[in-house]
């Protein structure tokens, strides 16, 4: 149930059928991760706070730099030399005070991810290397947790939805006793349906959706999926944006289309029409935008 | 520019021009690219990131890839709409209509 001010402040997403009341619900007790905290994260991340997604992790060790300012909108000059996930937590903050914003000045790496997305409803991947997007990939997948893929170099952008498990095994799960929204759940972060006041919910994003794991992912997965490691493994991938360049708005488009998957996975969950598993390759010169099925390669060390 | 891959005709020694739309090709797409064994020029035509191309057969995507490419690093590449595991490359062997997208991954944010 939402209160008046959530019905004015979402009353143009709330028009809509991929959200509405229900999704809106959803979205507030759902908990995002996002890694990565440049050109990505801090507009995703925005984009998810002003939706009302009610639990957002934040995690980056860097600080803020000069450079920074050409494209991770969220910074400004008063923000030099200060830690990013602090800083975009505070900016973020003043959006909606009532978003329960977690931010962890660290660097995600093997050892510690397991940790970051354990209470994740999704992974945000903002981050800018292959090493590190490998290790979030294989921890997605060990957690069964849907990550959301986007990047960008040069004028070029590209995106992928993972499910993190196979679709096999996630139509079983498409079983209603499994899914979250039973009314005999009375624990009221999963209960979509209770009329908490949402606004006053200080728990610890830690707690968020225990009882949703494994999230429940769209039957839109038309064929078995690969993963992350499918696509670069034999691939030498060097197209990063301090080697390559980038312009700030092409990095936007990513970190929207990112925003936008994640949005309406965590509004309607497994009736989310989004597309799981097809790599977009998207070109800002032409406008051009395509999209390739990303099969399980079948001596993938990570998802096979 | 870095997002497609450059179309070098420099080096572009197997796919010998871009098709015209009139082009008449009735080579049939079951597979007899390997039967060429009397020397007869068989050409295929292919769609080469929306680009209607004719090349000799038989053809080995790897072969294709690296007549399109400059430097392969980060390039992948999807067959009639489906990545292709870079392994299958050299077995997998082009047929009269197939799609080839040719692009290069990125990984900044
Ligand atoms: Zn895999």
């Amino acid at each position: 149930m939402l209160n008046k001010d959530d019905i004015r402040r979402y009353s143009r997403q709330l028009l809509l059928n991929e959200i509405d009341e229900e999704g809106q619900s959803n979205l507030r007790s759902a908990h995002a991760v996002v890694i990565g905290l440049g050109g990505l994260g801090t507009l995703a991340s925005r984009f998810l706070v002003g939706a009302g997604v009610g639990n957002i992790t934040l995690i980056d060790g860097d600080i803020v730099e000069v450079s920074n300012l050409q494209r991770q909108v969220t910074y400004n000059e008063t923000h030099l030399g200060d830690l990013k996930a602090k800083a975009l937590s505070n900016e973020l903050h003043k959006v909606d005070p009532s978003i329960h914003i977690t931010s962890k000045s660290l660097f995600a790496c093997k050892r510690n991810l397991q940790k970051l997305i354990g209470s994740a409803t999704c992974v945000l991947d903002c981050t800018d290397s292959v090493a590190i997007r490998k290790d979030i990939n294989a921890a997605c997948i060990a957690a069964k947790k849907p990550l959301f893929i986007a990047a960008a170099s040069g004028l070029s952008w590209q995106a992928i939805n993972l499910p993190c498990h196979s679709f096999l095994a996630s139509a079983h799960q498409l079983a209603p006793s499994s899914h979250c929204t039973s009314e005999n759940h009375h624990s009221s972060e999963t209960d979509y349906s209770s009329g908490t006041d949402y606004s006053s919910q200080t728990d610890h994003a830690d707690h968020v959706n225990q009882q949703c794991q494994p999230p429940n992912v769209s039957s839109k997965v038309d064929a078995p999926c690969g993963c992350y490691d499918c696509l670069v493994a034999q691939l030498n991938v060097t197209q990063d944006c301090r080697s390559q360049g980038v312009l700030g708005p092409v990095v936007g488009i990513a970190a929207c289309h990112q925003a936008t998957q994640a949005l309406l996975f965590l509004a309607k969950r497994h009736t989310a029409t989004i597309q799981w598993g097809r790599y977009i390759v998207g070109n800002a010169i032409d406008a051009s935008v395509q999209s390739f099925h990303l099969p399980p390669s079948p001596d993938c060390k990570v998802c096979q | 520019m870095n997002s497609m891959c450059n179309k070098d005709n420099q080096t572009n020694t197997i796919v010998t021009h871009d098709v015209k739309r009139d082009n008449k090709n009735d080579y049939g797409r079951t597979g007899e690219i390997n039967s060429d064994k009397k020397g007869e020029n068989t050409t295929i035509t292919i769609i080469v990131n929306g680009e209607g191309k004719t090349c000799s057969s038989p053809i080995s995507i790897d072969e294709l890839a690296h007549s399109y490419a400059t430097h392969m690093e980060g390039t992948a590449i999807a067959y009639n709409r489906s990545i292709l595991s870079k392994s299958q490359w050299p077995l997998t062997h082009l047929q009269d209509g197939d799609h080839i997208d040719i692009f290069t991954l990125v990984a900044g944010g």
